[in-house]
């Protein structure tokens, strides 16, 4: 009697066992063939390729830079057009004076100007950012460029000192009770508000009108700070990288390289299939798939046509920095420009980095020759081309004055 | 202490009646030196990593997938509204930020929003509203509204992480279901470098990488970001972060700009996308290299 519920268990127990086996073979036996037909059907294809073996890594992954949608920021004015009737022309025969950073150097500027016998009534002063801060007369340089009816973009300086007093003076409540001049100089910020405190109402507002880029379209020329990230389209370029950036850092190259790393260290003693591709991998598309009609009347490619056929090339995707990790955003930016057609190309006058100093580069020209340290003020004189030159084609003379 | 000796009573108890229970929760990873370590001031229910996204005093039920970023929209919403009208300087932080860096949203797959005051404003938290309830309409068809708790952790005078059970200094909770906003203070910690500024769980940060900050929107209302935003989330999230368009079964939506859920299915099919991308350029450097 005691042992009967017993029994009944151990035959529950062969039961459930005989039917989860039978169950799995089943499946099993189902599922085999559909694996073995995938096979044969492998081994039936004509020419039969080497099997590769892949894995993915998150270098595989999609990216893209430059197709967010951030809100926008502080009321800043991220792109302006410079007006057509201050284009320089073979009939008008104006010209553009592009100054690098001023920094205050008030006498400086004057006797640059002097020296490119500036004429107001045939010449338009550009100034590249970073007018202000640092040296001595940063109102007189303001009011200089107000004067002359000049156009300018937003320096990494202008912006900080902007932001920091208009953080200054939307101060209410909890805020308004917290600051001091202690605490602004915890934040880092006192050095700005001294200088942005010695600006005019006018010359802030005038300040904080101010593009973070300047386009002449009839030259396909930009005027920015720090620089552009290539193929990304103005409108779409981050504006504290155009005021900030110096370099740019490659994510799919640096975890592909990590990737390559690791598995040279499993195996280290292949080394055939070196890593050295600074040019992107050989892409996937045969190149007669671009558009052959196009390229008949001008050689060279699109931002688009780029894009689609790079999209996981080791630098297609780039971030933008401020340290000099990385290359080089002029490298970057003249490789690009020589990829598209001729009339796709744009040049980038920037300023920003004075230890670079002057640099002339095909499509970008680097205009801080460090003035407030020493060095020199440059101005970049553009002119149109006289008689013979295509629409919207340029000359450029480099003039510089000594600064002490 | 009392409280404490308490918890290990109750652990004991609980692991000799149901140890697989104690063992399923999240904070049973460290069981002994639970009893050993400063009681938590923020509690959450636990049992999964999900719940730790829950206040335990007001958590009911967890929110499911579709209706967790509406509640957090409310959350941080009404957060940076009620701290604004104080004159409060907060800014976004972390995931939060990261969020705002791609369409200025909440990303749906995170469960919970950070953002940081000054260690100076945290006292004045502290001092001021702690444990204040703020009402907000969260629906201005219906005038339905939630009430919000603001709670300061006493530890936040604390200088250092100490154990490490109560390094979040406040919080913004949902009280009609617990979810939250995590509040950490910054302060020059370290006598030694002045200007660098750090949470108690050792994030630093440079003072003019904070300052001066930008103004700009996040989820529709007005929001700070401190000055270095890219620098930032590089360091925290790296490079990556910035640029990978597919995350937690989730993808980049270049049309709309947004982050949307994939299916299992688009997510094999991406899978077998990338293999088979990978396949043609393995098999086109063999052939260049043969």
């Amino acid at each position: 009697m005691a042992h009967q519920p017993h029994r009944r268990g151990i035959v529950a127990a062969a039961l459930f066992f005989l039917v989860a086996s039978i169950y799995l073979c089943v499946t099993r036996l189902y599922n085999s063939p559909s694996l073995s037909n995938d096979n044969s059907k492998q081994q039936l294809h004509p020419n039969p390729p080497k099997e590769i073996h892949v894995q993915l890594t998150d270098a595989d992954l999609p990216m893209t830079y430059g197709t967010f949608r951030r809100p926008n920021m502080d009321g800043l004015t991220l792109m302006a057009n410079l007006p057509d009737e201050l284009v320089p022309t073979p009939e008008n025969g104006r010209r553009l004076v592009i100054v690098g950073d001023i920094h205050g150097m008030d006498a400086a500027l004057e006797s640059l100007l002097q020296k490119v016998d500036f004429d107001p009534s045939r010449d338009h002063l550009i100034a590249t950012g970073d007018m202000i801060n640092k040296g001595p007369d940063s109102p007189g340089v303001v009011s200089r460029l107000m004067r002359l009816n000049a156009s300018a973009v937003r320096g990494n300086h202008e912006d900080r000192i902007l932001l920091a007093l208009a953080e200054a003076d939307s101060q209410t409540g909890v805020s308004k009770e917290l600051s001091s001049a202690d605490a602004e100089a915890h934040r880092g910020e006192a050095e700005f508000l001294a200088a942005g405190r010695k600006l005019s109402k006018e010359h802030v507002e005038w300040l904080s009108k101010l593009p973070v880029i300047l386009a002449v379209e009839p030259l396909r020329l930009f005027v920015a700070h720090a620089g552009l990230v290539p193929g990304v389209r103005p409108e779409l370029q981050d504006p504290w990288a155009v005021m900030n950036m110096r370099t740019l850092v490659y994510p799919r190259e640096e975890m592909r390289k990590k990737g390559y790393k690791k598995k040279k260290a499993k195996r280290d003693s292949d080394d055939s299939s070196a890593e050295a591709s600074a040019p992107p991998p050989p892409s996937d598309q045969p190149s007669s798939s671009e558009p052959e009609a196009a390229a008949e009347e001008e050689e060279g490619e699109t931002l688009e046509s780029i894009q689609q056929k790079d999209a996981y090339a080791d630098r297609e995707v780039a971030i933008p920095v401020e340290s000099r990790d990385g290359e080089k955003w002029t490298t970057a930016w003249n490789r690009f420009q020589k990829r598209l057609k001729k009339s796709h190309r744009y040049t980038v006058v920037y300023g920003h980095d004075s230890k670079r100093g002057l640099r002339e580069d095909r499509y970008t020209f680097g205009l801080d020759s460090g003035c407030v340290k020493g060095g020199a003020l440059t101005a970049l004189v553009v002119e149109a081309k006289e008689g013979g030159g295509k629409a919207g084609e340029w000359t450029h003379t480099v003039m510089q004055v000594q600064c002490k | 202490m009392i409280a404490s000796s308490w918890t290990s009573l109750l652990l004991l108890a609980a692991s000799a009646l149901f140890p697989t229970a104690v063992d399923a929760s999240p904070t049973s990873r460290f069981p002994r030196a639970a009893a050993a370590k400063t009681p938590k001031y923020f509690n959450e229910p636990g049992g999964s990593l999900a719940l730790g996204h829950y206040d335990k005093r007001y958590f009911k039920a967890e929110i499911p997938y579709g209706e967790h970023r509406d509640v957090l929209r409310q959350l941080i919403r009404s957060y940076l509204t009620t701290l604004h009208e104080h004159g409060v300087e907060t800014w976004l932080a972390h995931g939060t930020l990261l969020g705002w860096w791609w369409n200025g949203q909440i990303m749906p797959w995170d469960y919970d929003l950070d953002v940081q005051v000054s260690n100076a404003t945290m006292t004045w938290l502290g001092d001021n509203l702690n444990r204040t309830e703020h009402t907000h309409v969260v629906d201005d068809s219906t005038g339905a509204s939630r009430t919000y708790l603001l709670d300061v952790n006493p530890h936040h005078v604390d200088i250092d992480r100490g154990d490490g059970m109560n390094i979040i200094d406040a919080r913004w909770i949902d009280t009609s279901n617990g979810m939250f906003i995590d509040i950490t203070g910054v302060r020059e910690r370290e006598a030694d470098r002045p200007g660098v500024w750090s949470c108690k769980n050792k994030h630093r940060y440079a003072s003019q990488d904070l300052w001066p900050m930008r103004v700009t929107e996040f989820e529709g209302v007005k929001a700070r970001i401190p000055y270095n935003f890219e620098e930032i989330l590089r360091a925290e999230y790296g490079d990556k972060s910035l640029v990978v368009e597919e995350f937690q079964g989730h993808r980049w939506n270049r049309d709309i700009n947004e982050w949307v859920k994939m299916t299992p299915e688009e997510i094999t099919q991406s899978k077998e996308a990338a293999e088979q991308r990978k396949k043609e350029e393995e098999a086109a450097k063999q052939q260049k290299n043969d």
